[in-house]
């Protein structure tokens, strides 16, 4: 078992960090979404590698079956798309933003003392799931009715914003 | 699972276990793969015999017994096509498209439990990765209408896209309530825990999941991504050979794989007496199957607006309300009893009436008349199409025979009665008839005649100039040749004819002749 998960681990690394390369380098923005949508999946292949198949579940769902599918409507509604990338004029500020960013992210994911558990997570992972987030003292029940409320008033905002008067 | 996990514990005693873990697993998908295309090729001569017999024609009866080898030759007709990539293609993102549909119809079957035993992976979260799965084909159409370079597969990719986004919420709902009653999402433990099956205690979400399931797989009468009539099959439009069979192969396998859901889901899985369970189960598909057959045989496609005032308007609302009534009775019955079926379905028939009320298709309010009893009618009528005889005519086997007074494509000469008047040759518009005589004992005989029929009009002049019964129309039909010189019929040719007289001019000859049959078939009495 253990060697297959490092072959399988390796492939999705490569795969996701190249992906996630090309969805950057590239001039074609239809092709470069393409690629994000293959990075998302990749990711997903991750958490299976780490039993988390809920959350692998739940990317895919959400990440490559939503907000892939958007991104990709987006660019199709996009009139300058049709004549490939649109113009850089922001090639250098987005470039030192990126730089910017990846230096806070590299410190902040070496900086955390992150909790490693040894052994193999509960089967079936749904339930344990249910039980954190719902527990008797109240789990996680207002930060997730807290997120439904916030998503709720992003989707009437964006209605108002683009009624017809 | 239990045979696919005692493959792999038998294998691990040989061979290292990582391999003895993905062998089995390699095994089975090659099994299954094999099963499904089978399947498949079964569902396609299933989809056009059926479609036939609701329409009362015959469906494909030439290849083999029954016309069973016409999946085959259509197979092989595909794949030796040529293969076209546009010039204005993006071409990898064209070539890709057909595999990215593909694929993902396939690996759903991951999950699909055919028996207690014969499942490949009983995830725990399996109905979860069904959705999850089945939303990604969406990325596959949209790389095909946008990488074809053609405006229809543009236009089709967002009617497309649209439509799969709009419906997966009502799907999911629907499947929710279903969850909440099974209390598992392993599609074994739904199968296990249906003692009833969920379309009675889920009457509204196993009808609003069928509707979406049908909507997601674009099916008629859901079919606008594809719709031939307004925007020639939609993405497909520059798909020829093996990369529009993947498609095709791709809307089968996600038929095969909805069927299979839905039994799964709603109609009690491989629960079943007597026969084995996978058996039990495959009756169960080919029946949902069926259902999908009559639908798509008796309803129009609907338009833009109306598919997705129904998503939005009709299925997503009744699909919360069916969400909460479920809930609401899991908090009151936690044992989910077999009597509330007695109160799921009158609730599930008043909330669809009631709701039909608010809901404004074509800008008009929903009757009863047009959207009750109109949409049940024409499923009787399609229905009762199946026990008819079919109309189609086996040409070369079978001919219609034609009205007594037919005008037919070929003159019958009788040389005897000729006199050699050259009344017809006169009396003909187009002058066509090419006729010398030359003296005889007695009057005149026919010394060359020649007709061309590839410029006759079929009026009959002729015939009706001819004073004695030597010219007549003929009752055949068939008119062609490689060559328009074939067209021209000689003196020879006229003698050694086959001679099928019509009456056309000669009104006493009509009882003589066969009565006609006609393509429609005779009214029924009323």
């Amino acid at each position: 078992m253990e060697t297959g998960l490092t072959i399988a681990f390796w492939v999705l690394a490569v795969v996701s960090v190249a992906s996630a390369l090309a969805v950057v380098l590239l001039r074609d923005v239809f092709r470069a979404a393409l690629f994000l949508v293959l990075c998302f999946f990749t990711v997903a292949g991750i958490y299976i590698t780490l039993s988390a198949d809920f959350l692998a579940v739940a990317q895919i769902l959400i990440y490559v079956g939503a907000v892939a599918v958007l991104i990709i409507f987006a660019i199709m509604l996009t009139r300058e798309a049709q004549r490939g990338s649109p113009s850089g004029r922001f090639r250098l500020p987005a470039f030192v933003l990126a730089v910017g960013f990846l230096i806070t992210m590299v410190l902040v994911v070496t900086g955390t003392d992150w909790h490693v558990i040894k052994g193999i997570p509960n089967e079936p992972t749904t339930s344990s799931l249910a039980q954190t987030l719902f527990n008797e003292d109240g789990g996680y029940v207002l930060p997730f009715e807290i997120a439904a409320a916030l998503l709720l008033a992003a989707l009437i905002g964006a209605i108002v914003l683009v009624r017809e008067k | 699972m239990v045979v696919l996990q005692q493959f792999q514990d038998w294998l691990a005693n040989y061979i290292p276990s990582w391999l003895a873990y993905l062998i089995p697993l390699f095994v089975a998908f090659v099994v299954l793969t094999v099963f499904i295309l089978l399947m498949v090729m079964v569902f396609i001569y299933l989809e056009r015999r059926g479609v036939g017999r609701f329409q009362i024609r015959r469906g494909p009866n030439r290849a083999g017994p029954f016309g069973i080898l016409q999946p085959v030759a259509d197979t092989i007709k595909v794949l030796i096509k040529e293969d076209i990539v546009p010039t204005s293609a993006d071409r990898w993102v064209h070539l890709l498209a057909p595999i990215v549909v593909f694929v993902p119809a396939l690996v759903i079957f991951a999950v699909i439990p055919f028996a207690p035993t014969a499942i490949v992976a009983d995830l725990n979260i399996g109905i979860l990765y069904i959705v999850a799965i089945s939303s990604l084909g969406v990325i596959g159409i949209f790389m095909a209408g946008w990488g074809s370079g053609n405006k229809y597969a543009a236009v089709s990719a967002m009617r497309s896209v649209a439509q799969m986004v709009s419906y997966e919420i009502p799907l999911v709902l629907s499947i929710a309530g279903v969850l909440i009653i099974a209390g598992s999402l392993s599609m074994r433990a739904i199968v296990e825990a249906q003692n009833v099956p969920f379309f009675l205690l889920q009457p509204l979400g196993f009808l609003i999941f069928f509707l979406a399931a049908t909507a997601e797989i674009q099916r008629s009468p859901f079919d606008l991504a594809e719709a031939e009539s307004e925007i020639v099959a939609g993405y497909n439009i520059e798909y020829s050979g093996i990369k529009f069979a993947l498609f095709y192969l791709a809307e089968y396998t996600h038929a095969f794989a909805v069927c299979a859901i839905v039994t799964a889901l709603f109609l009690g899985g491989w629960n079943g007496p007597g026969l084995p369970s996978a058996i039990w189960f495959m009756i169960r598909v080919l029946l949902v199957f069926g259902v999908l057959l009559w639908l798509r045989s008796t309803l129009p496609r609907f338009r833009v607006d109306q598919l997705m005032a129904f998503a939005w308007k009709g299925l997503f609302p009744l699909a919360v309300i069916n969400l909460f009534i479920t809930a609401g009775e899991m908090i009151a019955f936690p044992e989910f009893p077999r009597w509330l079926l007695f109160v799921n379905i009158p609730i599930a028939a008043i909330l669809i009436v009631l709701w039909s009320g608010f809901f404004r298709p074509a800008g008009e309010a929903v009757s009863f008349e047009r959207y009750g009893r109109g949409v049940g009618k024409g499923l009787a009528l399609t229905f009762r199409h199946l026990f008819r005889p079919p109309i189609t005519v086996q040409y070369p086997e079978e001919r219609l025979t034609p009205a007594p007074r037919f005008r037919g494509n070929m003159l019958v000469w009788d040389e005897e009665a000729c006199i050699a008047c050259r009344a017809c040759a006169r009396a003909c518009p187009v002058s066509i008839i090419d006729i010398e005589t030359k003296k005889a004992e007695k009057g005149l005989t026919v010394e060359k005649l020649e007709i061309d029929f590839g410029r006759c009009l079929f009026c009959g002049l002729c015939v009706e100039a001819c004073p004695k019964e030597a010219l007549f129309m003929s009752r055949d039909y068939e008119l062609a040749s490689y060559k328009r010189g074939q067209l021209v019929v000689t003196k020879e040719q006229f003698i050694a004819a086959e001679k099928r007289p019509s009456a056309y001019g000669y009104p006493e000859r009509e009882a003589e002749m066969p009565p006609q049959t006609l393509l429609a078939p005779p009214k029924e009495k009323s």
